[in-house]
């Protein structure tokens, strides 16, 4: 079933729509949660909470891409259940977190000055520029968080070209925002 | 909220066209269809050439080739193209370019390596892949020393990356002669001249431990076994149906690098010679450097029994001539 029939189902307020939903986009939004909480009842539970989420967004929203959308709902509520099971851990250190604050140089801080909206904005832009096998890599490992031996899988590449490529994308786009004044 | 949450929640929240394009991975670019670059500066700036040297002969019908001459790995000639098949398998190794040692490259040495396959019928199109690394010893060995002073992350590769990121490779082939106009036949891509500028995107990364095992085993393996290696490969297509039965010669691939920052160009990489012989019944390829081996051979059982040192360049080409119905009274080629 195509993206505007599910869209379409859920506006009809049929949970038709959830099933399809599931049916075409559940393996891999499940997969986006797990990669992130590392556990399968967690991602589970994640994944239900996006149907619900999504029940709730459409309508009024029409997103498109769908999958896509799906993705950053259930990306974005994972990670909530991630910062909420490490805290209640207490040891606050989780791997996948880890891996976005390398992001940002440990001696450097995001300005104040800029609206969260216009972070995006500059990394929408910084994006744009990569190539296609590097915006694959970076968004596999940063968004998705894949593991680095996945990636290099998929691309035929050895796992060491991922890290060598992730680290020059690193600097690149540290510089880009030091530039522009994201990070001081 | 701390600075990684502000980033991460903006992060999060690209564009989706970026999280759709990104589902699937991307379909990997052939090598041949990489961008080729001009050839004009570079090939001024490159010491690199191809002389070939054509023994035009005589062209008395051949006597049948003996099909067990033991002084040649000859080049396989079936029926069929067979593209997988690998030629003269075990006549190369990783070789250390001792050579260019006092020249600016220092500390970086170069390293390479080359395997190939495929070619055959007269009347086929001959496609040879070859790969090259560029590796630098010198470091490895300071950085397991500690003298380099970075933090030890347990992967030599993650300090090269990080001390020096960026090598970049130039592939050339040329294919150019001021000595017969003849050569011009010899057509590599398409071209007579030929030249690859790799981007850094094409370049791969790993390790030449277990070449290096397998030629020189008196070395302390946990100082130097493990050396960070830049990578990259070209698949060449060779089309030599223009070219006289009779002609021998050898064309030369060169890698060339710099380091961006520099932005300055050194064609003094490792290089590959392929030595060639076109034949009435096929064409012969090699990629033996017959003094190389042997020097190799003192020190190497293992390359003794594997890579047919004693081969002289003349023996290989006479029996090329005999493989390939020739006759071979005439003088061979010389580098």
């Amino acid at each position: 079933m195509d993206d505007k029939r599910i869209i379409e189902l859920l506006f009809e307020r049929s949970e038709e729509g959830i099933d399809e939903l599931r049916e075409k986009y559940g393996r891999a939004m499940y997969g986006v949660s797990y990669n992130i909480l590392g556990s399968r009842e967690d991602a589970e539970e994640c994944v239900n909470d996006a149907y619900l989420s999504l029940w709730n967004l459409i309508p009024p929203e029409r997103p498109s891409p769908l999958y896509a959308y799906a993705c950053r709902i259930v990306r974005n509520i994972s990670l909530t259940r991630l910062k909420h099971k490490t805290q209640a851990k207490r040891d606050g250190d989780d791997i996948s977190l880890n891996e976005i604050a390398e992001l940002i140089p440990s001696d450097a801080s995001v300005s104040e000055e800029f609206e969260r909206a216009e972070i995006t904005k500059c990394l929408n832009e910084w994006l744009e520029t990569l190539p296609r096998d590097n915006l694959y890599i970076f968004m596999r490992k940063y968004w998705y968080m894949d593991k680095a031996e996945r990636i290099a899988k998929e691309l035929r590449i050895s796992e060491s070209a991922v890290y060598l490529r992730l680290d020059r994308m690193k600097k690149s786009l540290r510089k880009y925002l030091f530039e522009r004044g994201i990070i001081v | 909220m701390n600075n990684n949450e502000i980033f991460n929640e903006a992060f999060g929240n690209v564009d989706l066209k970026y999280i759709e394009n990104t589902a699937r991975a991307p379909k990997r670019k052939s090598a041949i269809l990489m961008r080729v670059m001009p050839i004009a500066a570079a090939v001024a700036i490159l010491a690199t050439c191809v002389i070939a040297t054509f023994s035009m002969a005589n062209r008395n019908k051949p006597e049948v080739p003996g099909a067990d001459d033991p002084a040649v790995v000859p080049p396989v000639v079936d029926t069929e193209p067979e593209r997988t098949n690998t030629i003269v398998e075990g006549a190369f190794k990783l070789v250390p370019d001792t050579t260019r040692s006092g020249h600016i490259l220092q500390p970086w040495q170069c390293c390479a390596y080359a395997e190939a396959y495929s070619y055959y019928l007269k009347n086929e199109k001959i496609y040879i892949k070859i790969n090259f690394g560029f590796a630098d010893n010198d470091y490895a060995k300071k950085f397991a020393s500690g003298e380099m002073g970075y933090p030890d992350w347990g992967d030599p590769s993650y300090a090269l990356v990080n001390a020096n990121p960026t090598i970049r490779c130039y592939a050339t082939l040329i294919n150019y002669y001021d000595i017969k106009d003849a050569y011009e036949n010899v057509l590599i891509n398409g071209s007579s001249k030929y030249f690859h500028m790799f981007d850094e995107e094409n370049l791969d990364f790993g390790y030449i431990t277990e070449i290096y095992e397998r030629y020189d085993p008196e070395l302390d393996k946990t100082k130097i076994y493990v050396t960070p290696i830049f990578n990259c490969s070209e698949m060449i297509e060779l089309d030599f149906s223009n070219v006289p039965v009779g002609t021998s010669g050898k064309i030369i691939v060169d890698f060339g690098w710099c380091e961006p920052d520099l932005n300055e160009f050194d064609g003094r990489g490792p290089g590959q010679w392929l030595y060639f012989y076109v034949g009435e019944n096929g064409i012969g390829f090699s990629f033996k450097r017959p003094s190389k081996e042997r020097s190799y051979a003192k020190e190497n059982v293992e390359i003794i029994e594997n890579a047919n040192s004693s081969i002289t360049e003349s023996e290989m080409v006479n029996g090329w001539k005999e493989r390939f119905g020739m006759p071979s009274n005439d003088t061979n080629n010389e580098e």
